[in-house]
């Protein structure tokens, strides 16, 4: 049986690695039974949707920053 | 010294201090006006701790400034133990520590905030971790890195690149919920 440190552990790895099928149970196991890991779970993916978002952005110009150049240029 | 207990006489005439004071030791503005609002609050319920030995300015001052140290206390051991941090109980029984058990909001950030906001968000948040953990979780989210790279990158071990993302996630997940609860 997984703890709290182990489960969340877990759930950054197998986003990268191959996982066994027995570890992804015990996984969806510890996650069926604790709730503040399952928002956990829920955190972390819309993190790492906002991480990839931002890091996107730093390379292409927002729309206000694009008016603001379009203004000053003419 | 009657005056120090005119409460807006004493916000007005040192607020601006105080907030430049704490802009000298911290770089995030929100948290300086924070602690500067909560050395009000502490200075008007313990009003009687004034002796008027002190110009007014010099006690308030030196309540910031322990406010200031406390932060930076708790933030060190957030980041020195985050597992001691967020999870109580030996091995087998870890479990969340109640008060800050993830909340499942995060996904709300969209609905929330606007692109920007959440994007200043989250950078504060990252700036705030240690230059090692966030150049990994940069390395390992953004660019897709394959671990090797980034163990001999980092100087880490494979295993340990798991232990350390793990823990700037910790960090990270509570600093974003702590923005969108306020």
């Amino acid at each position: 049986m997984l703890n709290c440190i182990e489960a969340t552990m877990e759930l950054e790895r197998m986003k990268f690695e191959k996982t066994s099928l027995v570890r992804k149970m015990s996984i969806k196991l510890h996650l069926m039974m604790c709730n503040a890991c399952n928002n956990y779970r829920k955190d972390s993916v819309a993190i790492d949707k906002l991480i990839k978002e931002n890091g996107m952005t730093k390379y292409s110009y927002t729309q206000e920053e694009l008016t603001e150049l379009i203004n000053e240029l003419k | 010294m009657k005056e120090a207990l005119d409460t807006t006489k004493m916000i007005t005439g040192n607020a601006d201090y105080l907030l430049a004071f704490a802009m000298t030791k911290l770089s995030d503005r929100e948290l300086a006006k924070d602690l500067v609002q909560d050395t009000f609050v502490s200075a008007i319920q313990n009003l009687d701790g004034f002796k008027g030995e002190s110009a007014l300015r010099t006690w308030l001052t030196s309540i910031l400034n322990r406010k200031i140290i406390d932060h930076w206390r708790k933030a060190e051991t957030r980041f020195t133990d985050p597992i001691s941090h967020f999870f109580k109980g030996e091995a087998e029984n870890s479990h969340w520590i109640d008060s800050i058990q993830p909340q499942g909001k995060i996904p709300d950030f969209e609905l929330q905030m606007d692109r920007s906001e959440r994007h200043a968000a989250l950078q504060d948040c990252i700036d705030k971790l240690p230059m090692k953990w966030s150049g990994i979780l940069t390395s390992k989210y953004l660019k897709e890195e394959k671990t090797e790279f980034i163990s001999k990158n980092f100087d880490v071990t494979p295993s340990n690149i798991w232990v350390i993302l793990h823990r700037a996630k910790l960090v990270l997940r509570d600093c974003l919920e702590q923005k969108i609860t306020k």
